[in-house]
């Protein structure tokens, strides 16, 4: 192996390396501001099969996990991952939240993420002992919070964020752009192909 | 097979294979009209690949620091790199990881380098159990197949093959003409045992981070997460042109790869792996192993065919090539098909079993107008014709025609004169249909086309006597 490492080096030629100046000056241009990022990320995601909430209050996210379960006529019961403080939630008759330790007897699943993308309609998860990664690929139905504050206009912005953050890089830095989807059959398109078939996500505007 | 031999006898078998055509023109216009339309709808969209043109060939030309750097960051981060220089020394090297983690079952993303390796062969014949788990990877393995395309590895199967495979290897009493949501749902059960009892997690990698030591993956199906973060093992399988400096690069990249290959803004998953588990984490691969592979690039970086190696493999060749249309991928018999495979594979595997590849391109130049990373394709197979030209390669008949072709270049009015006469000819042909069918060479050619008439006179005479007129 490390003949294999002194051969390619050499053919490669370790010479001091060319300055690097290609400035990054070019973003698209529709992230600028027509709308609020907020609504840019939901229409985006909205685009791509998942369903997305904008709310004020911490009544609303309750309901919104209550609506969200109920339009796919799943059980009222949410495992959460030890990231995501529940307490504060008011819970609407009838939800359930238990704290989710085996992500793969976790039908739905309630999660938070770091930051949003308004960009490409994306969530960011960067993973941790609070935050598993495996929450965000096992349970059918996965819910990501996200606060309004977090959204970022482009992706530049939002790796900037994560590498300046305490934690810096995660083992899995998951950028989440709709549920698990396929067109392998027939180039037709069929969600859930192994991770969430539905993909909730809560934006948090308090 | 040696591979990328034997294209013209696969070509004529797929033209007359009416599945195959009827799962290709499924997906003909799919990706092309879904390309365009993304494309269309991001005005900076050349502004980026030139930005990422001038990142690529910076970094190609820096190499050896790039991958010295990433090397040091996987290490900081706590992973491991091993270095191979061909495909055995890859194998090899995936292999001891295998047996030092005292594995059984291995779990697979989708990955272009581990087709180049022919990895599953090699991890079988050494006792593993091996699942692809990307579906259009599981059906082609189900199969005993190979890739046909690049991103999409089934295209050229129909759900009716698809359903039949599922009934032979899912077993149980499976009712007729199930949906195709019935038949992802029957693969992920299947797969879903796979993920959760793996003991090593191989995947592979579009981009390779020098400044942060992470291995970037893309996917719509998330199988390419849980490949990687159950088992205990994690092993990325890239190529050395993967790399790239630093994070703010990579959404560059990202903006021109879902657009260029289905026309997705951004796949559903975007990861970012960045070394083992973290000390306080419960869950997550223990080891992090990269295995960087040469197979011959560090060569082509000093050749006229470094271009290609700026290939990002959106496929977009691939989806507006009109031999790759025709034919599928397989009749190309090597890892890469297409445009960038008629410029790979001579390089990877030789000049001599490429030859009629290389001749099978139109030199229409779609794929180059469509190429994310501006890779002269069309130039690059024409480099491949000349060598092969100039290495007295070519058949005999085949060099003949190409002298007289020249000769009759360099005599413009014996030319002018030959064509004159053909052109004449094909009037007559237009004129008396029955004469088509005594003349040899025709009949096949008018499968599937119809000989307009013609108007008797060539362009240039033509273009002369209207001369006259004004």
């Amino acid at each position: 192996m490390t003949e294999a490492r002194r051969q390619i080096l050499e053919k490669l030629g370790a010479v001091a390396a060319d300055e690097y100046c290609i400035p990054n000056t070019v973003q698209p241009a529709f992230v600028a501001r027509s709308e609020s990022l907020a609504l840019l990320l939901k229409r985006k995601l909205e685009a791509v099969h998942t369903s997305v909430d904008i709310v004020g209050s911490a009544e609303q996210v309750g309901q919104s996990i209550a609506g969200f379960l109920n339009a796919h006529g799943s059980p009222l019961k949410v495992g959460v991952v030890p990231g995501v403080d529940t307490s504060s939630i008011p819970v609407p008759p009838g939800l359930d939240f238990y704290p989710c330790q085996d992500m793969a007897a976790c039908h739905t699943v309630l999660t938070s993420a770091a930051f949003g993308i308004a960009e490409t309609g994306t969530v960011v998860l960067p993973s941790s002992l609070q935050r598993p990664t495996l929450a965000n690929f096992l349970p059918d139905n996965c819910i990501i919070m996200l606060d309004e504050v977090n959204i970022r206009p482009c992706m530049e912005e939002a790796f900037s964020s994560v590498q300046n953050s305490d934690a810096g890089m995660p083992r899995a830095l998951n950028l989440i752009s709709g549920p698990s989807k396929t067109a392998d059959i027939e180039q037709t398109l069929v969600y859930g192909a192994h991770g969430p078939i539905q993909l909730h996500v809560i934006i948090r505007a308090v | 097979m040696q591979q990328g031999s034997g294209f013209k006898k696969d070509a004529v078998q797929a033209l007359q294979n009416e599945t195959l055509q009827a799962a290709l023109n499924t997906a003909r216009g799919g990706f092309v009209d879904k390309r365009r339309v993304a494309v269309d709808a991001l005005p900076e969209f050349d502004a980026i690949k030139a930005r990422a043109k001038a990142i690529k060939n910076h970094t190609l030309d820096n190499l050896g620091d790039y991958l010295q750097e990433f090397e040091r960051a996987v290490i900081a981060s706590g992973g491991q790199v091993h270095w191979a220089q061909t495909t055995e020394q890859a194998n090899q090297a995936v292999l001891e990881i295998c047996a030092q983690a005292n594995a059984k079952c291995v779990t697979k993303g989708k990955s272009m380098i581990s087709e180049e390796m022919q990895l599953n062969h090699a991890l079988e014949n050494a006792g593993y159990e091996v699942m692809e788990t990307d579906l259009g990877e599981y059906i082609i393995q189900l199969a005993k197949e190979t890739p046909s395309h690049i991103i999409a590895p089934a295209v050229h199967k129909t759900k009716a093959q698809v359903e039949a495979l599922f009934d032979e290897f899912h077993g149980a009493e499976l009712p007729p003409n199930r949906s195709r949501e019935q038949l992802v749902s029957e693969a992920r059960v299947r797969l879903r045992e796979a993920f959760l009892g793996a003991d090593v997690g191989i995947t592979g990698a579009n981009f390779l981070i020098a400044e942060t030591g992470s291995s970037v993956l893309v996917t719509n199906e998330g199988n390419g997460d849980l490949t990687a973060s159950i088992p205990g093992v994690h092993i990325v399988t890239a190529s050395i042109d993967k790399v790239i400096p630093k994070l703010d690069d990579l959404p560059t990249f990202l903006r021109l790869l879902g657009r260029s290959a289905t026309g997705q803004e951004l796949t559903a998953y975007t990861t970012l792996f960045t070394g083992p588990r973290r000390a306080e984490e419960t869950a997550g691969p223990e080891q992090f192993h990269v295995i960087l592979l040469d197979n011959g690039r560090s060569d082509i970086r000093d050749s006229e065919f470094k271009d290609a190696l700026r290939c990002i493999r959106c496929g977009a060749c691939l989806n507006h090539c009109a031999v790759y249309g025709a034919v599928g991928g397989h009749a190309y018999n090597a890892v890469y098909p297409g445009p960038i495979g008629q410029v790979m594979t001579p390089l990877l595997n030789g000049l001599d079993s490429s030859l009629e590849t290389i001749s099978a391109c139109t030199m229409n130049g779609h794929c180059k107008a469509v190429c994310p990373m501006g890779i002269p394709l069309p130039d690059l197979i024409r480099k491949h014709r000349v060598a092969a030209f100039e290495q007295n390669k070519n058949s005999f008949l085949e060099r003949k025609g190409l002298s007289f072709w020249k000769s009759m270049g360099l005599k413009p009015g014996v030319y002018r004169h030959l064509t004159a006469m053909s052109a004449k000819a094909v009037k007559l042909l237009g004129d008396f249909p029955l004469l088509q069918n005594l003349t040899p060479l025709l009949g096949s050619w008018k499968n599937g086309r119809v000989l307009m008439k013609a108007r008797g006179k060539t362009f240039q005479a033509l273009l002369k006597a209207g001369r006259k007129h004004d």
